[in-house]
């Protein structure tokens, strides 16, 4: 963050100025944006990916469910957004460009990190010039190819994008990082991630905006059953995988427990 | 800094004279399809009570050249439909990977249960071709659309006029004259269908490919069947609708029970003696 | 134009689904895509005082083939009015034709008040629309017909490029058996050639309109009759009768050979 020196001495005004300490304040500011977003986390499996948003709930008049946070932008691709959620939209179209186009130019779908790789260089364009501001987003891009398996990335406005075992962003980045690293990743299956998934999102939840409702939505990537590609290596599971809702059935289950762990932690905190 | 990219890298006008760029443009007008190229034959198929049958064999033919053996000619458009082609293989690839294909992908984005359903593809390529052909750019194709639709096997034609079709037993190309006839015996009308099992309709499909085989100079011993079954509706709150759709593959078919038998009895040509 | 004996002169080979071949000048023969073809079938309308019938055949076919044996002709415009349309000639071309009427009467009905298109008004819409095909025209052959505010019936038909009769008709056939069903029409509708017994041929017998019954029953005669000596129609016969009570559709067989 800008210190309070730095702030209004006209460096932090344009995208294409650099402050004298070297620093682009519009994208910092862009970071401040997703930082006041629901939590949004993303789990690489063995066997897939797992998507999770804590979808903050505005108004009670929103039907449920609507307004999703999470996107398909392949058969094999989700990305799940924190922060701004139009320039998350705006986002989310161009992956699912990106996809489209690579699919045209290499009659294949896009592997993950070359999806990663677009979309930080996009975001990346948009810190360099006066005439626009960076994205007020960060994405969890999750998803699995033929080459890699199971594949998780995070983009951030300025454009930086890294690979990760377990990646968190939004208002509860801080506790769900910290829940994640606890978790034998990669090496569990997606339905254990799912379970922790929602957990975490409990958990963050509580630790962050408690007086806020909100919504769990979850997806997943993995190999669809019967599916051909299917190889084990080194214990994950490689081929393209289908990115899909989780099924109502688990995410309940989930929730569920994810609602008596936190009556647990709950417990405990009054014993301390 | 000339902004011009066209001019990159070409003499200077100032130093050896105008550039003759009359080659730069063709000198040919924009031509349309007015025959197709390398083509398939027929594609045969058949209702029967809980799905839909539907074979092509695999051959591409270049004229009287039989060019490529191993072409598939049915392809799977989302999960309720098979799309069977006969005509310009080209024209055909061009639908699945540059329409259909994001066509689907697009559906799955809203990720809410809702897939297109073997009408929908039907409509869709049916107007495709009917606006091509209006554009007198046809593409050169007769379509056979295979699936399950809202608790009912879904079969019916569209060619390269947008002239549109159903019945419950259908052949384009070469099978519209040998197949159809065969098929109709099986099932003369919508309410035989009924009374048609899955392993009658594949029985009836099979003999159509073997005859097609005797008779059509451009067909092949090799083929692919397709065979989609669904079962009803069922209701599943929220006003959706979720029908169980399996489609079972054979790939790669050789024709059975082949007699030529009738060869012998042929006269008149050869170097046979009376 | 689908039967040998109908071709102009100058056609070899005398099919409407051939590729017409024309010589270039010079010695080669040019092949061009033909964006036409002839899917056969038959259709009637007839009007009384205060109902219409309208009835086609639901063979489809190319060629000496059938294509289908349920493909129908006649279509409503709309679920909550009296417009029925049959077209016939090239599939493609009618069924875009229809699906235009139908798709420009409900839009009526959205930008007026929920008020549906008068008879008149789609008859005169039906023309705009296929004279602006005129320089590529639609290959149909249409009849509309319903019920006007007044509840008489009014019907109307066209060529394939628009042409109508603001007034009317009282009967009329399209497709390829018409020229066979015309001339019936006008002997049993219109009594052409009919004299009452006692003038010796001196009085024409006086026109009055029929009941719904009698133009069921010419509908299907002109079809059984058709069926007959065309071999483009056939299989089925779908005949909709539209009165002040609603429209009401009927199907029945005809021969399949």
């Amino acid at each position: 963050m800008p210190s309070s020196t730095s702030i209004g001495t006209g460096y932090d005004l344009s995208n294409s100025v650099f402050s004298p300490d070297g620093r682009n304040f519009q994208v910092e500011y862009a970071t401040k944006a997703v930082e006041n977003g629901g939590t949004a986390i993303g789990i690489r499996c063995k066997d897939g990916v797992v998507l999770a948003v804590e979808k903050l709930i505005g108004s009670k008049l929103l039907v449920p469910g609507s307004n999703k946070r999470i996107a398909s932008v392949d058969n094999h691709i989700g990305i799940a957004c924190s922060g701004l959620v139009p320039d998350a939209r705006h986002f989310t179209s161009r992956a699912r460009s990106e996809a489209s186009n690579w699919r045209k130019l290499y009659r294949s779908p896009i592997p993950i990190s070359s999806m990663a790789d677009a979309m930080g260089g996009y975001a990346q364009a948009y810190t360099l010039y006066s005439s626009v501001r960076p994205f007020g987003v960060t994405a969890i891009i999750g998803g699995m190819d033929e080459a890699g398996g199971p594949g998780l990335w995070m983009v951030e406005p300025s454009g930086v994008g890294w690979g990760y075992f377990g990646a968190a962003t939004g208002r509860g980045r801080q506790a769900a990082k910290a829940e994640l690293e606890k978790l034998p990743l990669p090496n569990i299956t997606v339905e254990e991630a799912v379970k922790q998934a929602a957990r975490i999102i409990y958990f963050a939840h509580d630790d962050n905006s408690k007086d806020k409702d909100f919504e769990l939505e979850m997806t997943w990537v993995r190999l669809e059953k019967g599916s051909a590609e299917e190889l084990e290596e080194g214990g994950a599971t490689k081929g393209w995988g289908k990115h899909e809702e989780v099924p109502k059935e688990l995410v309940a289950e989930a929730e569920r427990l994810a609602k008596e762990s936190m009556e647990g932690g709950g417990d405990e905190e009054m014993e301390e | 800094m000339n902004h011009f990219p066209e001019a990159w890298g070409r003499p200077r006008n100032d130093v050896y004279g105008a550039y003759d760029a009359s080659h730069l443009q063709s000198s040919m007008p924009n031509q349309h399809t007015q025959s197709p190229i390398v083509t398939g034959t027929s594609v045969v198929a058949l209702k029967f009570n809980g799905g839909v049958v539907i074979a092509a064999d695999n051959l591409a033919s270049y004229g009287s050249l039989a060019r490529f053996t191993d072409i598939e000619r049915l392809k799977q458009v989302g999960t309720h439909t098979v799309v069977g082609a006969g005509g310009d293989i080209s024209d055909m690839q061009y639908l699945h990977e540059k329409l259909l294909d994001p066509l689907i992908i697009k559906e799955e984005y809203q990720n809410d249960g809702h897939h297109l359903r073997a009408s929908h593809i039907y409509r869709y390529l049916s107007r495709v071709l009917y606006q091509r052909r209006c554009k007198f750019n046809p593409l050169w194709n007769t379509l056979l659309v295979a699936g399950w639709d809202e608790g009912k096997s879904f079969l019916a034609s569209a060619d390269l006029l947008g002239t549109t079709f159903a019945a419950p037993a259908l052949a384009t190309g070469f099978g519209a004259h040998l197949a159809v006839p065969l098929l109709r015996r099986v099932c003369p009308d919508e309410a035989a269908v009924e009374n048609i099992t899955r392993e009658q309709a594949i029985a009836a499909v099979e003999e159509c490919m073997k005859v097609l085989f005797y008779r059509d100079a451009r067909s092949l011993n090799k083929y692919s069947l397709a065979i989609i079954t669904g079962e009803g509706v069922e209701s599943v709150g929220e006003g959706a609708a979720k029908e169980k759709v399996t489609i079972e593959w054979k790939k790669d078919v050789e024709l059975q029970n082949q007699s030529w038998k009738f060869a012998e009895g042929i006269r008149g040509y050869g170097a046979q003696v009376v | 134009m689908s039967l040998p004996s109908m071709q102009p002169l100058g056609y070899d080979q005398s099919y409407s689904f051939h590729t017409p071949t024309s010589k270039a000048s010079g010695e080669y023969t040019q092949h061009r895509f033909n964006p036409y073809t002839d899917n056969g079938g038959t259709i009637i309308g007839i009007t009384g005082e205060d109902f219409v019938v309208l009835a086609g055949d639901t063979r489809h076919t190319s060629g000496y083939n059938i294509n289908s044996r349920t493909e129908k002709k006649v279509y409503r415009l709309g679920e909550d009015n009296s417009l029925v349309l049959a077209t016939v000639g090239f599939g493609a071309d009618s069924k875009d034709v229809a699906e235009t009427m139908m798709r420009a009467v409900n839009d009526f009905k959205f930008n007026h008040n929920l008020k549906n298109m008068t008879v008149s008004a789609a008859a005169q819409y039906l023309s705009t629309v296929l004279y602006g095909n005129r320089f590529f025209p639609k290959y149909a052959n249409c009849i509309l017909a319903g019920l006007d505010k007044d509840g008489k019936a009014r019907l109307y038909s066209y060529d394939s490029v628009g042409s109508y009769s603001k007034e009317g008709e009282s009967r009329a056939s399209a497709g390829s058996a018409s020229s066979l069903i015309v001339p019936f029409l006008d002997n049993q509708v219109e009594f052409k050639n009919q004299f009452v017994p006692s003038s010796k041929g001196q009085e024409e017998r006086p026109v009055v309109p029929l009941d719904p019954v009698t133009v069921v029953k010419l509908v299907k005669d002109a079809f059984t009759s058709a069926t007959e000596r065309h071999i483009e129609v056939g299989d089925g016969l779908q005949i909709i009768t539209v009165t002040k009570d609603g429209v009401s559709e009927e199907i029945i067989d005809l021969k399949k050979d």
